[in-house]
């Protein structure tokens, strides 16, 4: 999943990144951060583990992210936050498994699978 | 309480669909809204109330987040979300789930569809006297949860940005032939992408080669300002707008820096890397528009095609369009390129052809029919319903063709009202072309009227008909004579397909031809490349300076012809850039560094050697206003006002010293007021020309400074005081460019829209926006405080004095031989008939707009400045005077008529026998010609020679000041060199050229009378004596010591220096017997006394080598000779009024000499 992609010595931290790809949809993008608390947003947080991306569309040093997606909780195949491509509630699921878990959710989540699947 | 329970699925945010729906139908665990004071409970909970407390405690966070970035925006969604709650029955705080509730199957709440949780500290506020609430910690944690919903809103909104981004990359054409690309310049050396406008290339080959590896990418470009849109798209595209991995290099700034992959760079710039020997290391050079066949695009071409035979490591692309692909693909069947066409995305266009019948043409030819194209507006109108959008683009060959069409065509539009009629050409105001971007109201259709500028460079959407007249104008230029042609052609077949795409761009569009079907199948296919119709000896330079040897072998697409190669060639020589075999010069290699044409150049080098460093500014502003396009407005020379409001500014030297002096004044206005864009307009200067000039010259100085050639300056001292103004001053500036750039980005998403009525009274209205924020006066600022801009006015201005006559003899010594004689019968003429010849090219007319053009009396001579009573013997009808002029000029132009732009006018015979090639004389010298072309006669004895011996010395020393400056410039690498630096005396620059333009401007006003006149091809195979006589050398020389004088071999008589030739122009019966008379008579040597009979040669001889007192009057006139002393200082005396450089003791000699002297 790591890729060097710079070789810039002095910002150790920022050769990192995650070549993000949703199996859904074939979105690829490079992620810069995978988890829970993106170091370059500190008081934001999330719930689940998600490829997280510095926001290409403003300044940098704002601290805005933009979430690409998540490694489904069941499965694990990586997908993107497209309402087409995953499904997410406390943990992010890609669709057909969403739709298998069905039974196991709340009912008003239940509906919404329900349109999803129409 | 005002909830209302109706199940309204309204959205809370405009933006929000689905998901907001959705969630609005959960129930949601009550929470009692539960402000601390229960005497509101009455009144609706609204966090908006709270909005200072919660203001403070987001931004004195100590991160930023979205919420606290885009406040506002913010605010308007918590109001709306809250209005929706509202709505739907719901509480409006909602604490959100209980923490460690980790069964989703027990409890829902909406914010566990939510990855999002903002964690703000939470800060005790203030408690708030009046409004008697506070903002507890539970509270604000409901409050932080509607924060992470709009996180969460935020991030869907750019996550579709994103994909909306990926999905137009991919529906490019060029999208399907990635991989295709990607392979062929892996395993090929030259890779060729065809594919026409709209296809992708420019935006996504390098983003591809990028992404397949390549480090460091150059992809050229033909206009400065593709570079900037370009690099600024692509970087976008890469999601690194705000990295420098994407760049761009134009002429007068750059955005690269060490982390920069690609590069959008002018073809210009990358020939200039090329030749500065540290070639950027590029592993793939992309040239984009190749098929536009630029002069430099072409060279560009022929040089990697010699590089990538020695650099291994470069790949090679060219994009076209899909126009001569086969020309490109033979170019390099050598290396055999690959080649990769992509279709372009063009809607089907209709096809009509109206041609005007012959018949329907009106009587006279010259005048241009509007009609067609009025009936074409009529067609559309009748034909298309108004609903249907669509506006027309009208290709016309000029400016004047563009305004009678414009003209017609408003007539029309002022009836029907649905038609908004806007020129575009290059010489409109960037105001004004920026006017075709805009937006007509609805039921309103733009008429477009362009040059061919709208044909590739200016890219217009939404255009669904084009109209195509059929011509072009195009320049030419004729080497024999350095004239540019401007002139009508029918356009190219590629061009007219280039027209006609432009209506289908959109949609579905139409292309009505105002010729036959058979006029286009007798067009040329492909127009003339540049190459082929401009001045080529910049471009010679050019290629001698980066190493090509024999420029007549260089491999160009299409060579130039061969009469144009050669003509530059000898430019060339004539300007010293190259020796007579053709290898460069230690002034060539100077030249070929500066990025103006080479007259210009060389009129930077001789200025900043010449002129007193103080003055070296205005050698630079010179060139750069000369270098830079014409700074008027086509309403400059139309509109009185303009005209008078420009005139105290106006130099009688002429066009040159009138836009320095301009520019002078545009300075002052910078410097008194702010702006300067309303003194612009008054005078119909377009502004953003003076700007570039300063930066032109700013760069000049610069690569003067590169080159040795002119001292960096030291930081001026600023006093503290002065440092803190500037500091203050600095930071407004950046404010001003931070708020300017907020404004723009604003006035980007809601485009202007145009108005029907105001056609006429628009151009007022937007240029009277004073208050608006100038981006470019303040950038002006930014990088020119209040001490640069004097400095800049005080070294810029030359209005009168020795610094100007130096300034002039500066810029003409460049332009030599481009020098013009006034026709003997322009006196009887009207202003407009005034003719002048030049030496290539008799018969030329004063430009109308230029300032002689309008003022030709200040060329001619008065009848007090006519000598009447000549002297006995000579007799001639040519006036007889000292005040003769000539025109020493830029360039000429053709347009109705051949014309002269930018002249300035020079004392004839002084400045001829500076700066002619060839000078040759009778033996009285008496009768001298310059450059076989024009004969002065001097009939009173001894004033030729002596005006001739001045003349030769003062360019010798000229020549050495300048051999001296170019040897010091040029960092040398051999002993004898650093040999011949020691042996020279060491005299400092200034005190020489002080000297030397004392000398100059002295020489340049001598009083002396004499006759001037052209001669014709059958006066030329008389006049000389021809090799046949005898001619004995002159020994010694007095003209140059050191030369031995050789006999020529066609003229007769000898040289007695390189370009004078002494006794070879045959005498008449006065000069003959003058010439007897003085020698018949005896001579007395003014400073021996010695009496004798001698010819003016042997005077000369007796003065220079055999006079007694020679001595003597060396020791007279000391300023010569004599060595500067490192603590001489510049000293004026009281009594002789003579400016010298003496040391303090030497000071006080002088002193006592001279009171000594006037006792």
């Amino acid at each position: 999943m790591m890729a060097d992609d710079d070789k810039k010595p002095k910002e150790e931290v920022e050769q990192l990144v995650y070549d993000f790809k949703c199996s859904s949809c074939a979105m690829e993008e490079k992620a810069h951060y995978k988890g829970k608390n993106p170091p370059f947003s500190r008081n934001l947080s999330l719930k689940y583990p998600s490829y997280v991306m510095k926001d290409p569309f403003s300044p940098p040093g704002k601290g805005e992210i933009l979430v690409l997606g998540s490694d489904c909780s069941v499965c694990g195949i990586s997908i993107c936050i497209n309402k087409e491509c995953s499904f997410f509630y406390l943990k992010m699921y890609c669709i057909p498994c969403a739709l298998n878990l069905n039974e196991t959710f709340p009912i008003e989540v239940k509906s919404k699978l329900l349109q999803i699947k129409k | 309480m005002g909830r209302s329970p109706s199940p309204g699925r309204s959205n809370y945010y405009k933006r929000r669909r689905s998901r907001s729906r959705d969630r609005d139908r959960h129930k949601v665990r009550k929470t009692s809204p539960n402000p601390s004071t229960s005497k509101h409970v009455e009144e609706e909970f609204s966090f908006t109330s709270y909005k200072r407390e919660l203001n403070k405690i987001i931004l004195y966070s100590s991160e930023s987040n979205t919420v606290a970035n885009s406040l506002d925006d913010f605010w308007v969604f918590l109001k709306k979300y809250e209005a929706t709650l509202k709505k739907a029955g719901k509480p409006i705080v909602d604490h959100g789930p209980e923490e460690n509730s980790d069964e989703p199957s027990t409890k829902f709440s909406k914010f566990h569809c939510i990855n999002f949780t903002s964690s703000m500290k939470y800060m005790d506020t203030v408690y708030d006297e009046r409004e008697r609430r506070k903002l507890d910690k539970n509270l604000f944690q409901a409050f932080l949860n509607i924060g992470s919903i709009y996180i969460d809103f935020k991030n869907k909104e750019k996550f579709t940005k994103l994909r909306k981004l990926r999905q137009a990359q991919k529906d490019l054409p060029v999208a399907k032939y990635r991989n295709e690309i990607v392979s062929a310049v892996q395993n090929e050396r030259v890779v060729v992408v065809a594919g026409d406008t709209g296809c992708g290339k420019s935006t996504q080959v390098p983003q591809y080669l990028h992404e397949a590896g390549f480090s460091n990418i150059a992809c050229t470009q033909p206009r400065r300002i593709a570079c900037v849109s370009l690099s600024k798209r692509v970087a976008y595209e890469m999601l690194t707008q705000f990295e420098s991995k994407v760049g761009y290099q134009i002429r007068f700034e750059k955005s690269k820096t060490a982390d920069t992959k690609i590069c959008f760079i002018t073809e210009g710039l990358l020939l200039r890397q090329m030749s500065s020997e540290n070639l950027p290391n590029y592993d793939v050079i992309i040239l984009d528009e190749v098929h536009e066949r630029h002069l430099m695009g072409d060279f560009l071409l022929g040089v990697l095609k010699c590089l990538i035979h020695s650099r291994n490591d470069i790949k090679l692309v060219l994009m076209s369009a899909t126009i001569n692909i086969k020309l490109f693909e033979d170019y390099f069947s050598a290396e055999s390129a690959a080649v990769i066409q992509v279709p372009g995305r063009l809607f089907p266009i209709e096809l009509s052809y109206k041609p005007v019948l012959i018949d329907d043409k009106p009587k006279r030819d010259d005048r241009l029919d509007p009609q067609p194209y009025v009936q074409i507006m009529q067609l559309i109108d009748s034909k298309y319903s108004k609903d249907e959008r669509g506006d027309l683009l009208v290709f016309m060959s000029g400016v004047q063709e563009i305004t009678a069409i414009c003209d017609a065509a408003q007539q029309y539009a002022e009836k029907t009202k649905n038609w908004i009629v806007l020129p575009l050409h290059s010489g409109l105001s960037l105001a004004e072309q920026d006017k075709v971007f805009d937006y007509p109201p609805e039921r309103v259709r733009k008429c477009i009227v362009s040059t061919n500028i709208a044909e590739t460079s200016v890219t217009i959407d939404g255009i669904r008909f084009v109209v195509d007249s059929g011509k072009v104008k195009e320049m030419s230029y004729d080497s024999t004579t350095k004239m540019q042609r401007l002139k009508e052609f029918w356009i190219s077949k590629a061009s007219a397909d280039q027209r006609k795409g432009r209506a289908g761009r959109t949609g579905p569009g139409v292309c009505y031809r105002i010729y036959s079907e058979q006029q286009y199948s007798d067009m040329e296919p492909f127009s003339t490349p540049e190459v082929s119709r401009v001045p080529l000896a910049s471009l010679l330079l050019l290629m001698s300076s980066l190493g090509v040897n024999d420029v007549r072998r260089f491999p160009f697409l299409d060579a130039p012809p061969e009469e144009a190669v050669e003509n530059a060639l000898l430019e060339l020589k004539q300007h010293g850039a190259l020796t007579s075999n053709e290898k460069l010069t230690s002034l060539g290699r100077t030249l070929s560094k500066l990025p103006v044409e080479v007259c210009l150049s060389k009129a930077l080098v001789l200025g900043a050697v010449t002129l007193p460093p103080h003055k070296r500014d205005s050698a630079l502003a010179l060139a750069a206003a000369l270098g830079i396009r014409a700074i008027y407005t086509t309403r400059a020379h139309r509109d009185f006002e303009c005209e008078n409001a420009r005139q105290p500014d106006e130099s009688d030297h002429g066009d040159p010293l009138t836009l320095l002096s301009l520019y002078c004044a545009w300075l002052r206005e910078k410097r008194d007021t702010r702006g300067g864009r309303a003194w612009c307009r008054r005078r119909g200067i377009e502004e953003q020309r003076l700007y570039e000039l300063t930066k032109l010259a700013a760069q000049l100085r610069s690569l003067l400074q590169d080159n040795n050639l002119m001292e960096t300056q030291e930081p001026e001292s600023m006093s503290s005081a002065e440092r803190a103004l500037r500091h203050g001053q600095m930071k407004q500036l950046k404010d001003m460019r931070r708020q300017y750039k907020q404004n723009a980005a604003k006035d980007l998403k809601n485009k202007k829209h145009l108005k029907v009525d105001s056609w006429e009274i628009v151009d007022d209205k937007s240029n009277e926006d004073d208050e608006v924020l100038d981006i470019r006066d303040i950038e002006f600022r930014m990088t020119n405080d209040a001490q640069r801009i004097q400095a800049l006015i005080a070294g810029s201005s030359a209005s009168s004095g020795r610094d100007l006559i130096m300034l002039k003899v500066v810029l003409c010594r460049a332009l030599y031989p481009q020098v013009a004689v006034a026709d003997n019968f322009n006196h009887h003429k009207s202003t407009a008939e005034q003719l002048y010849h030049t030496w290539s090219k008799p018969f030329v007319f004063l430009h109308p707009t230029s300032y002689f053009g309008k003022q030709p009396r200040v060329l001619q001579l008065t009848e007090a400045d006519i000598q009447k009573d000549t002297p006995a013997g000579y007799e001639t009808r040519l006036p007889l005077s000292s005040k003769h002029q000539i025109l020493c000029y830029l360039s000429l132009l053709e347009t109705t008529k051949p014309y002269i732009v930018n002249s300035m006018r020079m004392p004839a015979a002084q400045t001829l026998l500076l700066l002619a090639h060839s000078i040759d004389t009778n033996i009285g010298f008496t009768r001298i010609i310059c450059d076989a072309w024009l004969l002065l006669e001097f009939p009173y004895p001894e004033t030729g020679l002596n005006l001739l011996l001045k003349a030769v010395k003062l360019r010798q020393r000229w020549d050495a000041l300048i051999n001296r400056r170019l040897l010091d410039a040029t960092p040398t690498k051999t002993v004898e060199s650093e040999l011949e630096k020691q042996n020279l005396p060491k005299i400092s620059y200034e005190e020489v050229q002080h000297e030397l333009s004392c000398d100059i401007s002295s020489y340049m006003i001598s009083d002396v009378s004499y006759t001037i006149k052209r001669l014709l091809p059958g006066d030329l195979k008389t006049i000389y004596q021809g090799a046949d006589e005898s001619h004995p050398t002159v020994e010694p020389n007095p003209f140059d010591e050191n030369f031995e004088c050789k006999p020529h071999e066609k003229k007769g008589g000898v040289f007695v220096t390189d370009n004078v030739v002494f006794n070879c122009v045959v005498d008449t019966n006065w000069s003959y017997s003058s010439y007897e008379e003085a020698y018949n008579i005896p001579w007395t040597c003014p400073n021996c006394e010695l009496t004798v009979c001698l010819s003016p040669i042997e005077r000369l001889q007796h003065k220079h080598f055999t006079c007694s007192l020679k001595e003597d009057k060396k020791i007279a006139t000391p300023q010569t000779t004599r060595e500067i002393k490192p603590n001489a200082k510049e000293y004026t005396c009281d009594n002789c009024k003579q400016t010298l450089y003496m040391t303090p003791v030497e000071i006080l000699k002088h002193k006592k000499s001279c009171l000594k002297k006037s006792d």
